[in-house]
């Protein structure tokens, strides 16, 4: 392989941001797709896509590494979705999607990995196993109560008591949604 | 401060608001939660609230190294997106080209149908007197055509395009871009191969309106990118960015 140039000013910034970010975004992709080939085309493209759109980034609205990695992760899952040729579904309006593109639109979130891995091992193992199928494998509700053989209605409840769980343990402003 | 749910808000719609967070929601139940969640402030921040769960998740998956040159394919390809994203900023707001403004570099050349290289023994002379000596002379041509047209280097192209595209290197010093599987452009589109200097600009190398061509390169490629376009006709300055593209080594 060619020994590339000095990076000029542009590329010096994807570089940092690829030193930054490849291992973890590969090792999100692959557990996603289970293939580094695969794997590794989705990540080119987010670090790219990241690259020509890094002028609207706003640190202010969320972490570098949680915006890479909500890129890998949602164009993984579009992946996912067109090996099953699943179409992907529409957010509600008047809540703000992941923009999967170009503009992060995250919270910021204080949470490290420690914490998350924590949090997750923690779960009681249906609602783990409910929430990765939904989060990293892009299974609908549906789709995971017939894996599952499960009553939907028992698929969502999991996936509702995994969510609050995970939010409690990570201390996610519960107070927000203390009382109601 | 708590978010305050809707008249009609119920475990149910929480329970949609969590699927609408990982985006699985689909059918009647998108739209029902649609309408709720548009005057349900609770259900917005429940959203929320899962999604900023759900990005701190994102961190459990094990970090993993990608391939060894992955790093160099990415920045390859980013160094011709700058490369022809210059020009075509450049060419937008420069006069219209004219022969002394147009950058250096030898015209573009056709591409041509795959075809043998060597000229066939007849056409050389019809006498048959020379025949003997035309086939000496023509051995010995050939035996040094076939050496000096031996390839040393590859080069494949890499890029979003289906198919394959590569480079080719001979002894002499003389280059191809080969391209086998790419699918045919649309009609009204070509494909326009580009040498890219390092720091330079893109010198148009030859448009083709097929998926299966060759093409010569002209002058010394070494250390030069090769790019390939789709555009509507063959211009001056590549007008999109570069489907594949690959660095050739110096």
């Amino acid at each position: 392989m060619t020994p590339l140039p000095p990076p000029t000013p542009e590329l010096a910034q994807l570089e940092a941001l690829y030193d930054a970010h490849n291992r973890q975004a590969i090792g999100l992709a692959y557990r996603i797709l289970g293939d580094l080939g695969d794997a590794e085309e989705v990540v080119q493209e987010v670090f790219l896509s990241a690259w020509r759109s890094g002028h609207t980034y706003d640190p202010a609205r969320g972490s570098t590494h949680t915006w890479i990695l909500s890129m890998v992760r949602n164009r993984s899952i579009d992946v996912l979705r067109a090996r099953q040729r699943r179409p992907t579904q529409q957010m509600p309006e008047g809540i703000d999607p992941v923009d999967s593109s170009d503009v992060p639109t995250l919270a910021v979130s204080n949470v490290d990995a420690e914490t998350a891995r924590v949090a997750m091992n923690s779960l009681p193992p249906e609602q783990k196993q409910a929430l990765e199928l939904a989060y990293f494998g892009g299974l609908s509700h549906s789709e995971i109560a017939a894996q599952l053989a499960a009553p939907i209605g028992t698929v969502k409840g999991r996936i509702r008591l995994g969510l609050d769980h995970l939010r409690a343990a990570m201390g996610v402003h519960q107070d927000l949604l203390s009382a109601s | 401060m708590s978010a305050t749910p809707v008249d009609g808000h119920s475990d149910e719609f929480e329970q949609l608001a969590g699927l609408a967070a990982l985006d699985v929601l689909e059918g009647d139940e998108l739209g029902r939660f649609q309408r709720h969640a548009a005057q349900c402030e609770r259900c917005q921040v429940m959203v929320r609230l899962d999604r900023e769960a759900l990005a701190a998740v994102l961190l459990v998956a094990p970090p993993m190294d990608p391939s060894p040159d992955f790093k160099a394919r990415l920045m390859q390809r980013a160094a011709v997106e700058l490369a022809v994203a210059d020009t075509t900023r450049r060419g937008s707001v420069a006069a219209p080209p004219t022969p002394a403004t147009q950058p250096p570099g030898p015209a573009p050349i056709p591409f041509r149908p795959r075809s043998p290289n060597v000229i066939p023994l007849w056409r050389r002379s019809p006498w048959v007197s020379a025949l003997a000596a035309i086939l000496v002379v023509g051995l010995v041509s050939f035996g040094a055509y076939s050496y000096e047209n031996q390839p040393v280097a590859t080069y494949e192209l890499s890029g979003s395009a289906p198919g394959k595209a590569m480079v080719i290197v001979r002894r002499s010093g003389m280059a191809e871009l080969v391209m086998e599987g790419v699918p045919d452009p649309e009609p009204g589109f070509l494909y326009e191969a580009w040498i890219i200097p390092q720091g330079g600009q893109p010198v148009a190398a030859g448009t083709t309106n097929r998926g299966n061509a060759e093409v010569p390169l002209p002058g010394n490629i070494r250390g030069t990118t090769v790019a390939i376009t789709k555009e509507r006709t063959r211009v001056d300055a590549p007008t999109s960015a570069p489907l594949m593209a690959t660095v050739v080594q110096s």
